[in-house]
């Protein structure tokens, strides 16, 4: 049960929505965008998570885009991971969403849930760091289209009152080798020690990684290391993992010495997948 | 503590019920509606015994706010 209690609002267009927030922000309720609601709902339950009034994204269309349209792939906000997956437009995206939670939970999570999830995880985030995805955010001054790579840090970085439309993809992008890899400390089911994805793209290896710190990320100097080709396999993984960019995880799921050990391994798996195993 | 009416459509039946925006489908479903088929196990999402049919796709009944179930066109417990 949800203890405290809220307004209930289901806007049917981006500029209502918008305006909404605005106007029940100045009357001092709190407001917050929902499009799967599954968080609100497991940490308002712990009181983890608070508003007085919720507007819930799937009465608006633009949300629930999902199509190719000779140059991009476009993937509402509002669609939730089954229905994405379904559809079968981006199969690095697929990869990473068939293993977040479970089926039927991901009939209700959203693209945009996952990607603005309290949660530290966020693996549709890897994917889209790794190629040249864009992101529409609506905003009280209309839709807005950025580099995904420059509005992800670490979360969604979305001012107050904006909320996330699309993600578009282009489909130049289907032609790029991918793999994904997520380990968990046992069985298929269950939150993940680490999620790897990586990408190689003109000879050069790029990877993000999800579980990992304390949110998704990719990082230049890892893979500059990673591409180091005057180093030996070993040599290049351990200086990459010299440079993670913030203190490991360390939590019941594993400890951070156990999650670097899962990384190296990680890593010279993915080496070897995207290089082949002969290269030194 | 405000309650709204909604009416849901429930194994083919059209249940009018009063509703707060913060009651869980589940609690809807079992409470006012005395349908016990879905079972309150972890609230979590996590454990499937909530699970119901909505709009022909499995959902678990913890995860869903009563009122975003509204106008959904189909909602079967499962056998």
């Amino acid at each position: 049960m949800i203890s405290f209690e809220f307004e209930y609002y289901k806007p049917a267009s981006v500029i209502e929505a918008t305006t909404l927030f605005q106007s029940l922000d100045q009357a001092g309720k709190d407001p917050m965008y929902v499009s799967g609601a599954t968080e609100l709902i497991t940490l308002g339950r712990v009181n983890q998570l608070k508003s007085g009034a919720i507007i819930d994204l799937k009465g608006i269309s633009e949300c629930f885009e999902l199509k190719m349209d000779g140059t991009n792939i476009i993937l509402g906000a509002a669609q939730s991971l089954t229905k994405i997956r379904d559809a079968g437009l981006f199969p690095f995206l697929n990869k990473a969403i068939v293993e977040i939670a479970d089926h039927t939970a991901r009939n209700k999570i959203t693209l945009g849930g996952n990607l603005c999830a309290n949660i530290i995880y966020r693996e549709t985030a890897l994917p889209l760091l790794l190629t040249s995805s864009q992101v529409v955010i609506a905003s009280r001054t209309g839709l807005k289209t950025r580099p995904f790579i420059e509005m992800f840090q670490g979360r969604l970085i979305l001012e107050k009152g904006e909320f996330l439309v699309q993600v578009i993809v282009p489909q130049s992008e289907l032609d790029v080798p991918f793999v994904s890899v997520k380990k968990r400390r046992q069985w298929d089911v269950g939150y993940p020690l680490l999620t790897t994805a990586a990408v190689k793209r003109n000879g050069q290896i790029h990877v993000a990684f999800s579980g990992l710190c304390a949110f998704p990320f990719r990082d230049q100097t890892m893979e500059q290391w990673l591409n180091d080709h005057q180093l030996s396999t070993e040599q290049r993984i351990e200086k990459a993992i010299e440079q993670v960019p913030a203190p490991i995880v360390n939590d019941v799921h594993g400890s951070s010495e156990y999650r670097t050990f899962v990384l190296k391994n990680t890593l010279t798996d993915v080496l070897n997948e995207l290089e082949g195993e002969g290269h030194v | 503590m405000y309650k709204t009416e909604i009416t849901l459509d429930v194994n083919n039946e059209q249940r009018t019920v009063y509703v707060r925006n913060a009651d869980l489908l589940l609690d809807v479903l079992r409470e006012p509606l005395g349908l016990t088929g879905a079972k309150p196990g972890c609230l979590n999402g996590d454990c499937g015994t909530c699970t119901i049919e909505v709009d022909g796709e499995t959902m678990k009944a913890c995860l869903m706010l009563a009122v975003e179930a509204v106008g959904k066109k189909s909602q079967r417990l499962k056998a």
